[in-house]
């Protein structure tokens, strides 16, 4: 296209140059007309024809932006006049589908075995419990029994943690209120009083404001209990906690160990500081799910040994 | 004492059963609703152990019906289903306790015989075990001559060891009995060692020092003589 406009135009140049004839330049200017014209209007129809093909694209793009694994409503693409389009979209609506199946298939699954896992679990507790009345059994047996034990707990504690966090993903809690969020710091704080008596931990709240917010009441009872518990756990003796409630914001920070590993990391399943012994690594996810499913965010920061973690509402 | 238990799982059902006939309660069981039904309607108890999810009903149901039918008998929930909801409609249905599965056998039992005691005052309004004794009401534990000073939770796990006498309590069952389902139990463990530490000293200053024993790795026993 444009080549043969060049084309032209050198032609009538170089026939100008030679001081042609008058009908030579109107060949040369016949043909200029010939692929211009022609030439200018292709320009804009492909133009526009691109720029309808591109909002196609965005549409589509768009539809992709806003899908959320977890949510039920179904995608929807809008009809395409072109042709290429509609199957593009047919492919991605299969594809979509398909890993959505997948995907709810396998929250069902791990929703399920968590459950199913709670009864033999029980089973095995309660007749552990039975078996360590016997009268007959030597200190090795309950030794051995002491180990199965352990670890059945730890088992029975890790399956109802998963429960828990399958639960809050599944919004099975319904028991939405306005929450007073200080009467149950308050609670908890005294609820776990003795724990921090005798770690020695001092203990400031700051909470001239009421803070009021629309939750679950059951978890939010679970969140403050796991923000206080960690910061009793991850604590120094001798240690301080403050917990600070402003209008829509609630901070724990206390004093602590160095981090090794990123703050943000910690909030992730299963990752913890390796030095706590024991610790199921599931607490703050539980939080930081919570705070997901109520439209919350969860920020934690370090420095120097002080821990912040802050949740907005 | 006279109990019924209402469980589907049939594991579960004997294991409670093995356990409660050793504290010398004398257990019915009734593994569906139509069993649990027939047996409250004929039989008059004095605590009933019923689990929520049945074959053939709504355990539900049976508390209603039992709370209407016989309001001086005791009745304790045991239920998978934890929420508060589901806790708050499970006692304004009647029922005196909420138990959430997967619990400890030693927890049922100490729950019974709170209930039990709230509902008919019985088995004692104290428990007394040579030189010490345990007054419910006033939560004062005596020691030879002198009341003992105790912390709130030292009391709890005395009262806890006491009610499940001559038994090993392990540490977890300890545990969630003093601070819930929500608690760690990797902390919770030397939290409780240095309750009972602090206990021990108490009642050992008091001549009372050989009620607990420990049981290395699991869990405390209280030696009733």
């Amino acid at each position: 296209m444009l080549g043969a406009t060049v084309c032209s135009v050198a032609f009538i140049f170089f026939v100008l140059g030679h001081e042609a004839t008058e009908l030579q330049v109107k060949v040369g200017l016949f043909f200029l007309f010939l692929i211009v014209v022609p030439g200018v209007c292709f320009m804009y129809f492909f133009r526009w024809r691109m720029k309808k093909i591109r909002a196609q694209l965005f549409q589509t793009l768009e539809v992709l932006e806003h899908f959320d694994i977890d949510e039920p409503t179904p995608v929807k693409f809008e009809k395409s006049p072109y042709s290429a389009f509609n199957e593009l979209n047919d492919y991605l609506l299969e594809l979509i589908n398909r890993v959505r199946k997948h995907y709810q298939a396998n929250k069902q699954f791990t929703s399920n075995a968590a459950h199913e896992l709670q009864t033999p679990l029980s089973v095995i507790k309660g007749h552990i419990e039975l078996l360590l009345q016997s009268k007959r059994l030597g200190e090795k047996e309950i030794k051995t029994l002491g180990i199965i034990l352990q670890n059945t707990n730890r088992l029975a504690r890790l399956n109802s943690a998963l429960i828990l966090l399958s639960k809050i993903e599944h919004h099975r809690f319904a028991d939405f209120k306005k929450v007073n969020l200080n009467r149950i710091t308050y609670d908890v704080l005294n609820n776990f009083q003795d724990l921090i008596e005798i770690q020695h931990l001092h203990v400031r709240t700051n909470d001239n404001l009421n803070l009021e917010v629309e939750m679950s009441a059951t978890l939010a009872e679970i969140m403050i209990a796991n923000l206080i518990q960690n910061a009793i756990r991850h604590n120094n003796s001798n240690g301080w906690i403050n917990i600070v409630i402003k209008k829509g914001k609630l901070c724990v920070i206390n004093s602590g160990k160095v981090l090794e590993i990123e703050p943000r990391k910690l909030l992730k399943r299963f990752r913890r500081e390796t030095n706590v012994e024991e610790s199921l690594g599931l607490g703050l996810s539980i939080v930081q799910r919570i705070c997901d499913h109520s439209g919350f965010s969860l920020d934690y920061q370090h420095e120097a040994g002080v821990h912040t973690l802050s949740v907005k509402f | 004492m006279k109990l019924l238990i209402v469980e589907d799982e049939q594991d579960l059902l004997s294991m409670i059963n093995h356990y409660l006939k050793k504290e010398g309660f004398l257990c019915e069981l009734a593994k569906n609703y139509r069993e649990g039904y027939i047996k409250l309607n004929n039989y008059q108890y004095d605590c009933a152990v019923i689990d929520l999810n049945l074959p053939g009903g709504d355990g539900l149901t049976l508390v209603k019906l039992l709370r209407e039918e016989s309001p001086e008998t005791g009745i304790i929930i045991v239920s998978a289903k934890d929420t508060t909801e589901d806790r708050i409609r499970g006692l304004e249905e009647g029922a005196d306790d909420y138990l959430v599965k997967p619990f400890n056998l030693s927890e049922l039992n100490a729950r019974i015989k709170a209930v039990l005691r709230r509902k008919m005052n019985l088995p004692t309004k104290e428990m007394n075990f040579g030189n010490l004794s345990i007054r419910l009401d006033a939560r004062e534990v005596i020691a030879g001559e002198n009341t003992l000073k105790l912390t709130k939770k030292e009391y709890d796990i005395l009262l806890y060891l006491a009610r499940n006498k001559n038994r090993v309590v392990t540490k977890d069952s300890i545990a969630e009995h003093l601070w819930g389902d929500y608690m760690d139990e990797a902390v919770s463990f030397d939290f409780i060692y240095a309750h009972v530490k602090n206990l021990r000293k108490k009642l050992n200053e008091n001549d009372c020092g050989d009620y607990l024993k420990t049981i290395y790795g699991i869990g405390y026993k209280f030696m009733a003589h």
